[in-house]
């Protein structure tokens, strides 16, 4: 009993927790009594106080300034990257290692590996290939003269390395093309230049260079950094000249190009990313999930792709097509359907092959009651009570719960909530998986009794998932943790106390807009911390 | 996928082989000494119940029947080749599930399941001791977290493996079938290429972050080492054939065909002198994504290995769950050791032996017979001549970890302790 105690207060007052604790003390989201007296002077070390709320300019890191560490593109970058600038659609980068994580999502931080790096090199070569044979006009001046050479690197090079080449680089290239050329032909030298850029450092890293020593390294970097946090691609011709412009140095231009980028069908991909990852529900698409045959012949690798492009649509439609309130997220009955999905759900088929569908009132309420949210957090023969509340707990709420301790010696015959060891944490959690006991392992409704209690909030007790969703929906908490899970994917990392006033700032932006999940964006993506951070951190 | 990759490390060899003569029947063989080698291999999840392997009483030892117990039922024909230990105990990191600790005798970063290894594995080592690179594949070994990699490079370094059996020989025999003209003209933009590369990573490297650079440097030293293979080579000493890959797939029904590819690929490149050290994981830490659902492999079982097989099989004992485990474990053993041994030992090396005489494979699990740390259960096979073959010794308390100093002793690397050396109790008899 005495370990059980000593490692749950451990866990409460690990790194972030505290933070945390405080955003829920604001907010009446918990009611710990290990809440600590320490967090309020974090935050006002951070600069935010509830009574002098800053603007944006008024975060001051005292430590220096956030991190937006460097990372890789990852492999959806960079096949979208291919794709926009070379209309390469045959996603190469399946190829590649699987991208590694960083603060909850795909991030590619750590050093690349051997394996990697040779399949960088033959991958580029194929789709350099690729590109020299596909209908992208890559030049219409005769590339045998120095003039035209010197045009289709400056402005290639612009596009692959995502911002101007320095005269150095201009010279090097163009001398490396016209060797190629000399010896192989034009065709050859195309297809060498595109390879070296692909696999060139500056195509597969986002990276704050600070010896640069050019001009519009920063602005270009931003661009950078907006493209692939809004379109998951690198930015375009207009983006680049934005850039160079001066205009994402001003913070009224930069909030409308963020909220054209937005408007921008290229944004959809960032918000099925974005969802797949933040719910966890990737692994519908990996053949990862499992479901027991006899008692879900239905359950197949197809239908478990319908679930995720259900998710990531219902996303998207929320915030790009209607309100776009945590609110819609958690309440919206519409449905990308298609016929396996459709019968799941006891909605009739779609005309075509898929489209929108209405769910049956009472059953279903938003992103939580969904089939695919529900199938990844359950197990193979019946919906996890566990899972599901380790979910809502961590994800939808942002707060942290310690890993189970290690080597426990447990009696089966004693319950979870009655084993001291368990209850501390499973107290917060397995209550609210009971409430989405109606839903079975691959989301299903049943109908079974399903009565939850979620501690924390004003009002714990709630029937099914219907019901959770409407505790969630108007939840500052929620809200919070939205913009959270925005901030660590905009950034790829965990976050820390620095981020305390960016944070505040963000989600205060979307709690005033009602919860707008667009606000959170654009509150992200126009941060000094986003904006201006640098490549903080611990040597690896 | 397509055959992207292609490692010319036989250029040197083409380039001196005289024209108009077939590619192959150049090359002399490589080294007519036999080599030693090493291939580790890893099973997910524990290694069931003591009485489905153990041949002596806690502490004892035995000489090995002719017919193994039912989990080693299927190599009963190489049992005088075999060194089996039993009841070691996995000290470090003392965790169930913690595969990437297995081969590096310490302890995880932070001593935390989901943090990678913190130091170089066996493999690794061996293989930067014998200027060799090691072969590193594995099935589905995904996500790519850290208990999905048991090779390391050091601190924070995991291996990624090769999953595609393709990759694998595109890697390593890509270039094997065109003729040395062509073949130099690629070699030589290859190069050009990849000195441009080196120079962009190189500026690169000064303008990251001071504590990025390490990083950058590790991408640089890959390509260098590219490009140094472009100029060294290697002389294959086998003709590796043309083997045929289906479209690579990491659904669960390409399993069986995936795990048989990279197995066939393993044994290659030790056939071929590429390497002298492998390893081979079979999934990634409890491989619950994983189903036997292999029909045309002779199993059927539609449960995953984790929660549906292993723990079942623990939490709740029932002689289906005992017999669906017994099955899956036993195909696994089947397909990935039996099928490696029989395929080593039907190639002859240049001593005239098989492969597998000159060879030792040493089969891990992640876990021990009580699905935690303890109870561990280790196969060591190989040739008869130079290890101590024929024996069930079991080792209450020892440590796993005690059976890798025991290894690179054998490969010629003496040592008492591999790892961390306040876990270690000295070498196991091998």
């Amino acid at each position: 009993m005495r370990r059980t105690q000593g490692w749950l207060i451990a866990g409460l007052l690990i790194p972030g927790c505290g933070a945390l604790q405080a955003d829920a003390e604001r907010t009446g989201t918990d009611t710990s009594d290990e809440a600590s007296g320490e967090d309020g002077a974090e935050e006002s070390d951070g600069g935010s106080d509830d009574a002098d709320v800053p603007t944006d300019a008024q975060c001051v890191w005292e430590e220096g300034v956030p991190s937006v560490p460097m990372r890789r593109l990852t492999r959806l970058e960079y096949d979208n990257t291919v794709r926009d600038l070379f209309g390469v659609m045959s996603q190469p980068a399946l190829a590649f290692v699987d991208d590694s994580p960083a603060g909850g999502f795909d991030a590619n931080d750590i050093a690349v590996s051997e394996l990697q790096t040779r399949l960088y090199i033959d991958v580029a070569e194929a789709v350099a290939a690729e590109i020299v044979a596909g209908p992208v006009l890559l030049s219409d001046c005769d590339l045998g003269e120095v003039p035209c050479v010197d045009g289709f690197v400056a402005t290639w090079g612009r596009r692959v390395f995502r911002r101007d080449l320095t005269e150095v680089e201009l010279v090097e290239y163009r001398d490396f093309f016209t060797q190629m050329r000399d010896e192989h032909g034009i065709d050859a030298a195309l297809e060498h230049t595109l390879t070296a850029w692909l696999a060139s450092p500056h195509f597969l890293y986002l990276a704050h260079r600070e010896s640069a020593n050019e001009p519009l390294a920063d602005a270009y970097a931003q661009a950078s950094r907006l493209s692939f946090f809004l379109w998951s691609s690198a930015p375009d011709d207009a983006l680049l000249d934005q850039a160079a412009a001066g205009q994402l140095d001003e913070l009224d231009a930069l909030e409308g190009i963020v909220r054209d980028m937005l408007d921008d069908p290229r944004a959809a991909d960032t918000l099925a990313t974005f969802t797949e990852q933040w719910l966890h529900v990737e692994a519908l698409t990996t053949g990862v999930v499992a479901k027991d045959a006899e008692l879900y012949p239905s359950f197949d690798p197809a239908l478990a792709a319908s679930m995720d492009r259900e998710l990531q649509a219902l996303f998207a439609d929320v915030v790009l097509e209607r309100e776009g309130t945590v609110r819609e997220l958690l309440q919206t009955r519409r449905a990308w359907v298609d016929a396996p999905l459709a019968a799941l759900y006891g909605v009739d088929t779609p005309a075509g092959e898929e489209g929108w569908a209405e769910l049956p009132e009472g059953e279903r309420a938003g992103i939580l009651t969904r089939a695919g949210f529900l199938t990844v957090h359950a197990h193979e023969r019946e919906g996890s009570v566990v899972k599901r509340g380790v979910i809502v707990r961590r994800d939808l709420l942002c707060e942290e719960l310690p890993p189970p301790p290690p080597e426990l010696d447990l009696d089966p015959a004693v319950g979870r909530l009655d084993n001291p060891q368990c209850a501390g944490c499973h107290v917060l959690m397995d209550p609210i998986g009971e409430g989405l006991r109606e839903y079975d392992a691959i989301g299903r409704w049943t109908g079974a009794p399903s009565s939850g209690e979620i501690g924390g909030l004003p009002e714990p007790s709630f029937d099914g998932g219907v019901g959770l969703s409407e505790v969630l929906a108007d939840a500052e908490s929620v809200q919070r943790c939205v913009t959270r899970q925005l901030f660590k994917f905009s950034h790829r990392r965990a976050i820390t106390e620095a981020d305390a006033c960016t944070l505040e700032l963000a989600e205060q932006a979307v709690i005033d807009s009602g919860g707008d999940i667009r606000e959170a964006i654009v509150a992200v993506a126009t941060s000094d911390s986003f904006r201006f951070g640098l490549d903080e951190g611990d040597a690896p | 996928m397509s055959r992207f990759l292609n490692r010319r490390r036989i250029i040197k060899a083409a380039a001196a082989a005289p024209l108009g003569l077939p590619f192959l029947a150049q090359f002399a063989k490589a080294d007519e000494r036999p080599h030693k080698r090493v291939i580790f291999l890893m099973s997910p999840n524990d290694c069931m119940h003591r009485e489905e392997w153990a041949m002596a009483e806690q502490g004892g030892n035995a000489s090995l029947p002719r017919e193994l117990p039912s989990y080693l039922a299927p190599l009963s024909a190489f049992a005088d080749r075999l060194a089996v230990f039993g009841d070691l105990h996995k000290k470090a990191h003392n965790r169930s599930h913690c595969p990437q600790s297995l081969l590096t005798g310490t302890h995880t970063l932070n001593q935390n399941a989901d943090t990678n290894a913190s130091s170089i594995s066996l493999d690794q080592f061996l293989a930067q001791e014998m200027d060799v690179d090691a072969a590193t594949f594995g099935v589905r070994c995904l996500p790519n977290q850290p208990d999905a990699r048991w090779s390391s490079l050091g601190v924070d370094q995991p291996v990624d493996p090769i999953m595609d059996p393709a990759v694998a020989f595109d890697l390593y025999f890509g270039d094997h079938d065109i003729d040395p003209v062509t073949l130099e003209a690629k070699r030589a933009r290859k190069k050009s290429l990849l000195d441009r590369v080196s120079g962009d990573l190189t500026r690169f490297q000064s303008q990251v972050a001071a504590h990025q650079r390490p990083r950058v440097e590790a991408h640089l030293e890959a390509v260098r080492k590219i490009e140094a293979e472009l100029d060294e080579g290697i002389m294959l000493s086998c003709d590796p054939g043309s083997p045929t890959f289906g479209k690579h797939a990491t659904d669960n029904a390409s399993v069986p065909s995936t795990l048989k590819g990279l197995i066939d690929m393993m044994v290659q490149v030790m056939a071929c002198g590429i390497t002298r050290v492998g390893s081979l994981q079979f999934g990634r830490s409890g491989a619950e994504e994983m189903r036997p659902t292999w029909p045309e492999a002779g199993i059927d079982i539609d449960r995953d290995f984790h929660f549906g097989l292993a723990h079942r099989y623990w939490d709740e004992p029932s002689e289906q769950a005992t017999l669906d485990r017994r099955a899956s474990e036993t195909w696994l053993a089947t397909h990935m050791v039996q099928y490696l041994l029989q395929e080593l030992d039907a190639r002859v090396d240049v001593d005239g032996k098989s492969l597998l005489d000159n060879t030792m494979v040493v089969w891990l699990h992640e876990m021990g017979s009580h699905h935690n740390a303890e109870g561990h259960l280790a196969v060591v096979a190989g040739g008869s001549d130079w290890l101590d073959t024929g024996m069930f010794r079991s080792f209450p308390g020892r440590g796993i970890n005690d059976l890798l100093p025991a290894v690179a002793t054998k490969m010629g690397f003496a040592m008492d302790v591999f790892g961390d050396p306040e876990i270690a109790t000295g070498r196991l008899p091998l």
